[in-house]
Parts: structure tokens; sequence; C-alpha cells
């Protein structure tokens, strides 16, 4: 029997022919699916690279949600890991496109794994100058709000 | 829109949904988002504030910086970085009147006035 296939398109234009259960673990495509079946789904604001990474979470997901009715604590286990392995290997510009990807097509667990990454590369830096060095941001804070708000705290930094 | 490594020039951290920063702060502990987050750029500072983050506050995973410990005298209060009342008094400049639940370390002693401060104009303590 062959499974029914799904094209998404990314910004470049470029296809990637996945199956449906793939595809469905994003909650808008299973929406869009459904409303345009057999049309393919242009994903402008996705770069290739960005939807293919995304496919293959997808993947991943679909297969251990699939992997029968004994699914085990240490599947489950089994894939925190290879979630945790999936996020490392992201470099920071590309983490935030994931994060970006997760949200718009609403896949709440990359959602959360990438979150979680963000929020594991915050707590690792050892104040606000090394986040902005880390995540590439700009202080704009004027001088009298940096001396305000270090008025009010009046921690030893 | 391409990625170029090292192009430098993607000032988007800041321009993140809040949201979405909210949900991340929210897996920060207190003393990061206070300290840390907080203070990067206006967008994190505003997204800081957001409610979700305040609901619940968790004093209890701050092993390294618990205060005031009696069962830890090498951890003299003076010593500490941070000081408990002092992190209290900016919890309820973040949060403001939301939070509803706090949770801290049983081996850290809170002291009266301590509790007077977060207790002051919440209505629900644990």
């Amino acid at each position: 029997m062959s499974k029914k296939m799904i094209v998404l398109k990314s910004s470049e234009g470029v296809s990637f022919v996945v199956e449906e259960a793939v595809a469905r673990q994003s909650k808008i495509i299973s929406f869009l699916v459904e409303e345009f079946p057999d049309r393919e789904l242009p994903l402008t604001n996705m770069t290739s690279e960005i939807l293919r990474k995304t496919i293959e979470y997808c993947k991943k997901h679909v297969v251990e949600d699939d992997g029968g009715g004994d699914s085990s604590s240490s599947s489950s286990g089994d894939l925190k890991e290879w979630d945790v392995k999936f996020v490392a290997e992201i470099d920071q510009p590309r983490l935030m496109d994931l994060l970006m990807a997760a949200n718009y097509l609403d896949i709440p667990s990359l959602l959360d794994v990438t979150c979680q990454k963000v929020a594991d590369t915050i707590a690792a830096c050892n104040d606000e100058k090394e986040i902005r060095a880390t995540f590439n941001i700009e202080n704009d804070f004027t001088e009298e709000e940096v001396e305000a708000i270090r008025m009010e705290n009046q921690y030893p930094i | 829109m391409e990625n170029q490594e090292g192009s430098g020039n993607f000032p988007r951290w800041e321009n993140m949904d809040k949201d979405i920063l909210s949900n991340i702060f929210k897996k920060l502990d207190v003393v990061d988002v206070i300290m840390g987050a907080s203070r990067v750029c206006i967008t994190w500072f505003l997204a800081s504030h957001n409610k979700t983050i305040w609901n619940t506050i968790k004093l209890n995973d701050l092993d390294s910086i618990i205060l005031d410990n009696p069962f830890s005298p090498n951890l003299q209060a003076s010593d500490s970085r941070y000081q408990l009342r002092k992190i209290l008094a900016e919890i309820n400049k973040f949060a403001r009147t939301i939070p509803n639940s706090f949770f801290f370390n049983v081996y850290c002693s809170v002291a009266e006035e301590d509790l007077a401060i977060i207790s002051n104009g919440y209505a629900k303590l644990c």
C-alpha cells in the first residue's frame, strides 16, 4: 500500500516530497492538507536547509510515534537523547531559524527543544554582556535606563 | 532570505516575538531572568515581565547561591552573591501582583520579613 505524499516547497523553490504522516507533525500542515488536498504547499519563509532540518526532525518523531504499542520508556528516552543531539549540532543563527520554523509550522515538541537550547545557552552565560555577544544582540538601553536598573537593584555584580 | 555564516548582520534576536521569548525565559531560573536576560536589550526586558513567567516561582533550584543556610556554614550570607531578600524584592518588581506559588528549598531559612516582602499584595502563598 503506497503512502500518501505531500509536497513542500522551500523559499528557494526546492520541492520536498514527504509522507503525509511526517508532514502532519505540523499542525498547520495538517490543517492545510485537509483544506487543500493534492496541492503543493509553498513555505516561502523557510530556506531549504531549515526545511530539510525540520523534516528530519518530523521523520524521526513520526517513526518513534508509530513504533508499535509497546513504546517502552527506553525508546522515549532514546528519542530525548536524539533531540538533544539534534539541537546540539545546530549553530546559533540556524537555531533561531529552526525555532521560528517550529513556531510557524506549529510543531510543539520541536519548539520546546529549540527554546530549551536557547535557555541553556543563556544560562551558561555569566552576565548580560556575554549573552549579547553570544546572540549578537545590540544593547539598546540608554545610559539613563541602565543607571535606573542598577539603582533599583544594588547587587554586587 | 539567506543566512550567511559570519555575516554578523542579523540583529534578529532583539526582534523576536515576545511570546517566544517568554517561553524561553520560563525555562530559566529566576536569577538568570532578573540578572541576565532582562538586561540584554529593551525587547528582552519587556519580555521578562510577561506574567506567564512569574506565575510559579521556584527558588528551590538555586542550590549554588542559596543564602542564609544554617546547614551549610560555608555559605555565609555575606559570602553569597545574592541575598534572598533582594531577589524577592526584585521578583516583586518583575512579577508585580501575579505569582501564586513560591517554592523554597527546605534547607533555606526564610525570615518572616522575607515572607512579608512576597506576601505583600499576594493573596495566596504555598
